[in-house]
């Protein structure tokens, strides 16, 4: 090739590369330009569409709306893929003109390469060579410098994980029998959740100013709905603010607040969720076996505490989401706490923990919507049942394992509170507003058509759980309605309207049933099968929890204090022959 | 097989209308038979780039290998299975025997480091699109200086341990994840991939291959295996003649100046800096070991166990307000929140274990670099450096022995200029 030849080659290819890569440049810009401003993303990013299907969903016959929609969404597609394949494109032209350009480049380069000139680099400096190569191991040490600086930096992000649960020494399992569970008030509604105690002392009347029925009158730390349980002389009750979630032993005899607990959470503390005032960091009651103490608190913090209140161990739940805040209280069985969770369909569970160490023993989901009832354990044919309510269904459940045994439907309230309840041989459970309904708790999978023995919309309960002695059935409707029925049948045999607002649950305690207003207003009525009033006190302060009931007294928390009420004459109403 | 297909729009809402909504298709499972073509084809490249490197010494050849590379390899495999990536794959099949690796995955990356013990970066030549691709840009190289590039290399070491600790631990194929080209063969991927990839052609325009030299971890295990090769890239077919016409002709930093007729450099501190880092690179190894043990728990978070568990904790103190959708997903999961951070701190302690270890290479082979660049090797010719050399061919033109071998005109040396 003669050297005209040659440079009108070089001149041509530099031409050619000038021209493709100043088409590379402004086609990879425009590209990334479109990228950047989301153009190809089309549908999904449309404010517009956005904006009309929420209009949309406030007129959802506007014909005309739905066809701007439609109009506006095959556009939109349409402008999408076009944008789509225009980006396709584009790329593709890129890569050829940069083929093209790199080619040309590469040929004009090769036309005026020119051989090196070693003589221009001059001699071999041996002080130079040495001192590069100085520079290079302090910068190979530079690099092993910033990797180390990186390796403390990306340390220092590091978040701290909840801590493992401290495995506790085993403790030799005493389960307490079943006559010494009676005789004490373990749990929420007594020791089988039926809220009945057979031989106590419930008075008639006390009056808290002149202290007459009044054995003792204690300060609660902390605010809670919790009720008070008891074994032995110890009386526990919970309460949480904000900041802390506390047990709190009290004395029996005296109402000497023993010590109070608060809780130590491994890790970093949950925070409580939003609750509402009717429902309060606290509202769950705890439960005993007669050596520890278990409770349970909104932020999903569950503890367990010996009766000298040192925690045992302690962990977290959660998160719950649960719109009025967590208030199912604590079941236990054997050496398994049993807790129900019900925050959603997607979410709902139950679980059974090693009551020594906290560990999960079994999990089970649970096809439940959020509910506020709490579970209990029955013996159904000397077999135990775990028994649960929730929207939709009532589930019996085997405590050991987690293991569904029945389920029946007709819970369809979304804000389902009372709790069930064993009586007569059936499992009564409320649907708030509806119906209550009694079950045989036989049978296995879906026993809805079978297994229901009867219906009744009286005296339906909203908040309250019914009570029973086994021949007596109470409802309290959260109006006021309080409703006796025979729990064999669903016969209603007595109704009085005390118009009034209730939380509390009723007790029934010997002869006589407990039922306290929000206000503190208590009636006392005869357990027969003819409505009595045979009493009516005032707390002095509000009240939405449920009473533990003792031989010769009863225990009730206001809001403010706990209380100690006894018949004066101390007399054991359950001596009082039947009617 | 069954696909999970994602539709890329949502489909419209009305559903009142007799529109039948067409059923998500996705691309066919690439026939296996393609995978033991891709096996034939990367054997017989390296073959006859073997042979077009040690034996017929053909820049031009090594060039449209490259193009083809590229093409096949790169935009039409859409850059997988690829060698680099497989690292990934076979650490994670070493440390988990659950995690089996295709035939094809464990060829992609065992051939090229066999070629390697035997004919030196061959793969690297023109057979990896990833370098073909960058050597196709590299238009006016500039000459990095040796303290940048030295040190700049050990990226690739540090990447490396990275890469394997990783895998190994269920963390992610970070090499996969983050490399730069793949998202350019196949026109499509993350943004920022894309810059990236695009900033290192623009990179690699000047600066000879900047992924291979400074980034690459399969390039340092090729390196590793080239340094023992049988055959080698011999910048002069016959006698060196010490022209020096070759020194800077490596765009690549891989030629070593013969040692024949440079002036003795001064000894007297080489002995004691020596010794210095002999004593150093044990102290290097344990802070480095140390370090990963800092850094192990930070690590741990490219696993999604532990990123969702610290996830959880953030938001559960409260120190986010938001959550995303793998808590969402979780909440909903029904599952225990607390065997998950058992699960977490259990994997926790496998990253700490193994950035141990990475912190240790990295240490190590830190301190090497340091004594290998403190020890002064003789050569009697100028010479590729067979770790580093990527076999482009570039400098068998400098050199006046290989012009006369083909029979090309040999210029003039040029002439002093004078005084």
């Amino acid at each position: 090739m003669n050297a005209r030849n040659q440079l009108l080659l070089t001149q041509g290819s530099l031409a050619v590369a000038i021209a493709s890569g100043v088409f590379v440049l402004l086609m990879g810009g425009l590209l990334l330009f479109s990228q950047t401003q989301g153009k190809v993303a089309g549908l999904t990013q449309s404010t517009q569409l956005v904006r009309l299907q929420e209009e949309l969903r406030q007129r959802p016959r506007d014909e005309s709306l739905k066809q701007h929609i439609r109009q506006l969404d095959l556009e939109l597609r349409q402008k999408s893929f076009t944008d789509l394949r225009l980006s396709h494109n584009g790329a593709l032209a890129l890569i050829f003109a940069a083929a093209l350009f790199l080619a040309s480049a590469h040929l004009a380069r090769s036309l005026r390469r020119k051989l090196p000139n070693p003589l221009a680099w001059g001699p071999r400096r041996p002080a130079e060579e040495k001192r590069t190569s100085l520079l290079a191991q302090y910068a190979v040490a530079t690099v092993f410098g910033v990797a180390a600086a990186a390796a403390v930096g990306v340390s220092s992000h590091a978040v701290q994980l909840p801590p493992p649960p401290v495995p506790t020494p085993a403790v030799a399992v005493h389960f307490p029998a079943p006559a010494e569970v009676r005789d004490n008030w373990p749990a929420f509604r007594g020791c089988d959740g039926s809220a009945y105690r057979e031989q106590s002392a419930l008075p008639a009347t006390w009056n808290i100013a002149s202290g007459q029925g009044v054995r003792w009158k204690s300060e609660v730390p902390l605010p809670g709905m919790s009720s008070p349980i008891r074994w032995g002389s110890a009386l526990f009750l919970t309460g949480a603010n904000a900041q802390t979630n506390a047990v709190f032993k009290f004395d029996a005899a005296t109402g000497a607040l023993v010590w109070s607990a608060a809780l130590h959470s491994p890790g970093a503390r949950m925070p409580n969720p939003s609750v509402s005032e009717d429902t309060s960091f606290a509202a769950p009651t705890p439960v005993t076996d007669g050596q520890r103490v278990y409770a349970i608190f909104a932020n999903a913090e569950v503890a367990a505490l010996d009766f000298a209140g040192k925690q045992i161990w302690c962990r977290n739940l959660g998160p719950l989401d649960n719109a009025y805040g967590h208030a199912s209280s604590l079941a236990i069985y054997q050496d398994r706490l049993l807790v129900q969770l019900d925050q959603g369909e997607a979410t709902s569970k139950l679980l059974a923990l090693n009551t020594s160490t906290g560990q999960d023993l079994w999990q089970t989901p649970r096809p439940i919507a959020c509910s506020w009832a709490s579970p209990i354990v029955i013996d159904v044919a000397g077999q135990p049942q775990l028994v649960t309510c929730g929207q939709p269904w009532v589930i019996g459940y085997n405590p050991v394992d987690g293991s569904e045994l029945w389920r029946v439907k007709g819970l369809d309230s979304s804000e389902l509170a009372p709790s069930p309840l064993y009586a007569g041989g059936k499992v009564i459970a409320s649907n708030p507003g509806t119906v209550v309904l009694a079950i045989r708790p036989d049978g296995r999978g879906d026993v809805t058509s079978n297994n229901v023995a009867w219906k009744t919309d009286s005296g339906v309960p909203s908040v309250a759980s019914p009570a029973s002695d086994g021949k007596r059935l109470y409802l309290l409707t959260g109006d006021g309605q309080l409703t006796c029925l025979d729990p064999e049948t669903g016969h209603v045999k007595w109704s009085h309207d005390f118009a009034d607002e209730f939380y509390s649950s009723p007790v029934i305690g010997g002869g006589r049933v407990l039922i306290v207003t929000r206000k503190g207003i208590a009636h006392v009525v005869e357990n027969a099968d003819q409505f009595r009033e045979l009493g009516k006190s005032d707390l002095g302060e509000d009240c939405n929890t449920t009473p533990a009931l003792d031989r010769q007294c009863l225990y009730l928390r206001g809001a403010k204090h706990l209380f100690c009420l006894a018949d004066s004459a101390g007399t054991v109403a359950a001596s009082r022959p039947e009617k | 097989m069954s696909q999970a297909v994602a539709p890329r729009f949502p489909p419209p809402e009305f559903t009142e209308t007799s529109h039948v909504l067409p059923v998500p298709t996705a691309p066919a499972v690439r026939e296996l038979w393609f995978e033991y073509l891709d096996v034939v084809v990367l054997i017989a490249a390296l073959v006859f780039v073997s042979w077009l490197l040690l034996r017929r010494r053909s820049r031009a050849g090594v060039v449209a290998t490259g193009i083809f590379s590229v093409l096949y390899f790169g935009f039409w495999k859409k850059g997988c299975i690829c060698s680099i990536g497989s690292i990934g794959n076979i650490a994670q099949a070493l440390s988990d025997s659950s995690f089996g690796v295709p035939l094809a995955v464990l060829f992609f990356g065992l051939t090229p480091l066999i070629f390697a013990l035997f004919f030196g970066r061959v793969f690297c030549a023109a057979v990896c699109p990833h370098g073909a691709l960058q050597d196709l840009v590299l238009l006016k190289p500039v000459k990095v200086p040796p303290w940048l590039d030295h040190s700049l290399r050990m990226l690739a070491w540090i990447y490396l341990g990275l890469a394997l600790v990783f895998a190994a631990t269920g963390g992610g194929f970070i090499i996969c994840q983050y490399d730069p080209f793949v998202p350019i063969f196949r026109l499509s991927g993350n943004l920022t991939m894309v810059l990236v990839g695009v900033a290192l052609l623009g990179i690699g325009v000047f600066v000879g291959r900047p992924y291979c030299r400074f980034l690459c971890p399969y390039g340092v295990l090729l390196g590793l295996a080239a340094s023992v090769s049988k055959w080698r890239v011999r910048i002069t077919p016959d006698t060196c003649t010490q022209c020096r016409l070759c020194e800077e002709s490596c765009p690549f930093g891989a030629i070593e100046k013969s040692t024949v007729e440079a002036p003795a450099r001064p000894r007297s501190s080489d002995k004691r800096r020596l010794l210095f880092l002999l004593v150093l690179l044990p102290i290097l190894i344990a802070v480095g070991a140390g370090l990963g043990g800092v850094a192990g728990s930070a690590l741990a978070r490219k696993h999604r166990v532990v990123n969702l568990a610290e996830r959880l904790q953030l938001e559960n103190t409260g120190v986010v307000s938001d959550t995303t959708d793998a808590s969402t997903a979780f909440r909903a999961s029904n599952q225990s929140l607390e065997s998950l951070n058992a699960d977490a701190r259990a994997l926790r302690r496998h990253y700490i274990m193994a950035a141990r270890w990475c912190g240790a290479w990295v240490g190590l082979v830190i301190g090497l670099k340091l004594l290998s660049l403190a020890v002064l090797r003789k050569r009697p010719d100028y010479e590729a450096d067979q770790s580093r050399c990527l076999g482009c061919a570039r400098c068998y033109r400098d050199c006046p022995q290989e012009l006369q071998r083909l029979g090309l005109p040999v210029p003039a040396p040029p002439k002093p200029a004078a005084a």
